[in-house]
């Protein structure tokens, strides 16, 4: 659950205009706060994939139709995709805007993290005969393929702080989610605090100027 | 699609900048529906129509049952056909025609109350109104079975014929039993029997909704609030008509405003709205003078059941503004000050606060004031550039026009001919003097001037001309000689020859040798040689002189002797000497020698 923070795109902005040392500075301690939890989510991407046959191997990546292949797994791709950034993201359904974050990039790993988080058996098996663009149900031939799929990648973690509001299926995972709830929101605590320390020696420096109309 | 953990986020609103023109216009939308009332005067005159059907119909019912002698059960009526109505969903509209039709028939309050729910039965089964089943059924009870018959129910024509109404009863609850508790379970009938309860509800709003007219209008009686009601509206109808006007006029203002008004509140930002605050200034003022917050206030009075939240907080920020901008116009110094205790309470606002977004919102505004100067400064180079290429081209064209003169033509072709220097010089200045090339045509001139000098050699020559020669040079020493020889001739005037004593010594003649004498005779020796005296006679085969000048023609050639005139004047008058005078004058001009008779000849 993210922390609302009023006037933290305006305060990013500003440093990066008035105060750029301070803004190195901000960058600096976000690092710190946040890198931790990215080593570690990214220590926990397996360096083999789960299931053999789901390793990577050069192959097209579209089908004969033109659409994406399901990813296959690869390691390297994967730990690259865990990041932490603190370039805003686009607004989203609910009017908030991402300032800092941890994210996890790629197909395979968003796969390998939340695999399982609404159908821990796999997905209801339908077999060849389903509707082929019907992506909620499975189309193998193996009917357990989905729960073998899922047991194979391992527990999935609760992602959640204690200080977060909201716990439910949208904040568990493997990768970032796992390592985000073993921090125990001592990540988020050195972020918020990162930020405020900023701001407040930002303030000190009177950058508000008398302006008249 | 990536996975997220979000640390640290902020609040934007909900696409709030990019819908902002949205939100106007939704604004505006709203604005518009609460103000004029759409919704809630359409659902009011409704509800009021429904009621006013409703009390009618009442009223009729309560007479009738009144003319028949059963007023006392007029409650106990009403109370069944409520239960019947909301029972089986059918409408008073329906039901109580049918019940006070088989109340008239019967004039039994049981006997009416079953038919009324043998007629529900009918109707379900049948897809007939109740009202025409309970006709059918009256009419039966009087003996009249057509139209039983007509119903399709399948009664025996013998049992019609009969005419048994009990029987003829009796086969058609056989027939119909439980047709309208069937019916009123399908979701048709669900549906009419929620409809039936909304209409009645409808109905009692609209009785609540008239009460509340009257209670507001302060009205005893209907007629009262008939006459409050008309009024109203010819105010409300005039007054919206000026706010729809003005609210036509100024959409494009309102609008702006609108995004105005959340741009300076809703993001929180202190410097946006200091630089908007101006333009909020402006625009409020322009809406002040267009009389919108006046023709707000006054909708206010008019529309109190209209009165959306929406509306009422937008047109109370006009008001808010209207007097804030008063407070600035009034008093500079005092808006100063306020947009100082703005930026303290900027300063005092925590991690979500403006963080140094004022100074570089101010430091933007000024960027775009020089922007608007710099763009200013391109329009008018631009312009000026403008108006140089119409000039420029104006000149072309009349250049372009030159090309169909004729004399220009003939000059332009005659150019293209092998020229001397001369000839091209001259042709170039008489197509100048066509074209009107006053500079041109000056300095073709010139050369063609000095190449016309140079050509003949002229200028060089005139270059080298010598000074001028004096007549007059010399004149003095001849002159000088002249006079010095008339000096000697008068002194010899003066100093007449004397007779020589000595023959062998005579005096010279006083005629130079070689000059002739008065007579045209030559005297002198006639080579010049010194010569004997000669006597002063001189005969006609010429001699010498007493001085041994020759005296004769120089060869000895006879002498022709001029011809003379001998003129015997004889009492001359002035008349005959001017005769004279003029004949000498014609002989010496026909070259004729005239003398006038001297003694010697």
């Amino acid at each position: 659950m993210p922390t609302e923070v009023k006037g933290l795109i305006e305060l990013k902005k500003a440093l990066k205009d008035y105060a750029p040392n301070l803004a190195t500075q901000l960058d600096d301690q976000m690092g710190l706060a946040l890198g931790g939890v990215v080593k570690k989510a990214q220590s926990y991407a397996p360096a083999v994939s789960p299931l053999s046959n789901w390793s990577y191997r050069k192959r097209s990546e579209k089908n004969a139709e033109g659409k994406r292949k399901f990813p296959l797994y690869n390691s390297a791709r994967v730990i690259k995709g865990i990041q932490y950034s603190g370039t805003p993201r686009k607004t989203n359904r609910n009017g908030f805007k991402a300032v800092y974050y941890i994210i996890n990039k790629s197909a395979e790993g968003a796969i390998y993290e939340t695999a399982g988080r609404k159908n821990p058996n796999g997905q209801p098996w339908v077999g060849s005969k389903g509707d082929p663009n019907d992506h909620t149900v499975s189309h193998s031939n193996n009917p357990n393929a989905g729960k073998q799929f899922i047991q194979a990648f391992g527990a999935i973690y609760q992602g959640n702080i204690e200080s977060s509001t909201k716990r439910g299926r949208y904040m568990k995972g493997r990768l970032i989610f796992r390592a985000w709830a073993e921090d125990g929101g001592k990540a988020n605590a050195a972020a918020l605090t990162a930020i405020y320390n900023v701001n407040e020696q930002f303030k000190r420096k009177q950058y508000f100027k008398k302006v008249t109309l | 699609m990536s996975i997220v953990i979000d640390i640290a986020a902020q609040f934007t609103g909900k696409k709030a900048f990019s819908q902002a023109e949205n939100a106007a216009d939704k604004l505006g939308r709203s604005v518009k529906h609460a103000l004029i009332g759409v919704g809630v005067t359409a659902f009011a005159k409704s509800a009021i129509s429904a009621f006013a059907a409703n009390e009618k119909q009442l009223a009729t019912f309560k007479n009738s049952l009144r003319t028949i002698g059963f007023e006392f059960a007029t409650n106990d009526s009403l109370a069944f056909l409520n239960s019947l109505k909301l029972q089986y969903g059918v409408a008073d509209t329906q039901l109580i025609p049918a019940y006070e039709q088989l109340l008239t028939t019967t004039r039994s309050l049981a006997a009416s109350q079953n038919l009324t729910n043998v007629a529900l039965d009918i109707a379900a089964r049948q897809g007939i109104s109740v009202t025409e089943a309970a006709d059918a059924l009256s009419k039966a009870y009087l003996g009249n079975t057509k139209s039983v018959g007509a119903l399709g129910l399948g009664i025996s024509k013998a049992t019609l014929a009969s005419g048994n109404f009990a029987e003829i009863l009796k086969e058609i609850t056989n027939v119909t039993k439980g047709a309208a508790s069937t019916a009123a379970d399908t979701f048709a009938g669900k549906l009419a029997r929620v409809k039936v309860a909304a209409d009645t509800a409808k109905e009692s709003i609209g009785a609540g909704l008239v009460e509340a007219l009257m209670q507001i209008t302060k009205s005893t009686d209907i007629e009262t609030l008939q006459g409050k009601i008309i009024n109203f509206g010819n105010t409300a109808a005039e007054t919206l008509g000026n706010l729809g006007k003005i609210i036509s006029d100024n959409i494009v203002l309102i609008k702006a405003f609108g995004a105005l008004l959340l741009t300076a509140f809703a993001i929180n930002k202190i410097a946006a709205f200091i630089i908007a605050l101006e333009k909020v200034v402006k625009t409020v003022v322009m809406l002040r003078n267009a009389a919108l917050a006046a023709a707000a206030a006054e909708m206010f009075m008019l529309n109190p059941l209209a009165g959306a939240v929406m509306t009422a907080g937008m047109f109370a920020a006009i008001g808010l503004l209207i007097k804030g901008v008063d407070a600035i116009s009034n008093s500079a110094d005092k808006a100063t000050q306020n947009l100082t205790n703005l930026f303290s309470a900027g300063k005092a606002l925590g991690v979500g606060g403006d963080q140094g977004g004022a100074a570089k919102y101010a430091e933007g505004a000024a960027a775009r004031a020089a922007k608007d100067a710099k763009d200013a400064a391109a329009a008018q180079l631009k312009a000026t550039k403008a108006q140089t290429k119409a000039i420029q081209d104006q000149a072309k064209l009349k250049k372009a026009s030159t090309l169909f003169d004729m004399d220009t033509i003939q000059i332009m072709a005659a150019l293209q001919n092998k020229l001397t220097e001369d000839e091209k010089l001259r042709l170039s200045l008489q197509l100048a003097l066509l074209q009107g090339n006053a500079s041109e045509a000056e300095r073709l001139g010139k050369q063609l001037a000095i190449s016309q000098l140079q050509t003949t050699n002229l200028a060089q020559a005139i270059a080298n001309i010598p000074m001028a020669l004096n007549p007059f040079k010399g004149w003095g020493s001849e002159i000088d000689n002249l006079l010095a020889k008339l000096i000697e001739m008068y002194r010899l005037l003066q100093n007449p020859p004397t007779q020589p004593t000595n023959p062998n010594n005579p005096p010279l003649p006083i005629l130079d040798p070689n000059h002739y004498d008065a007579a045209g005779r030559y005297i002198g020796t006639p080579f010049g040689q010194a010569g004997s005296n000669v006597s002063t006679f001189i005969g006609s085969q010429g001699g010498y002189d007493m001085a041994a000048n020759y005296v004769g023609t120089p060869f000895g050639q006879a002498q022709t002797p001029a011809p003379i005139t001998n003129i015997y004047v004889n009492g001359a008058t002035q008349q005959l000497l001017n005769e004279l005078r003029n004949g000498l004058i014609d002989s010496s001009a026909s070259g004729s020698f005239s003398t006038i008779n001297s003694p010697a000849g």
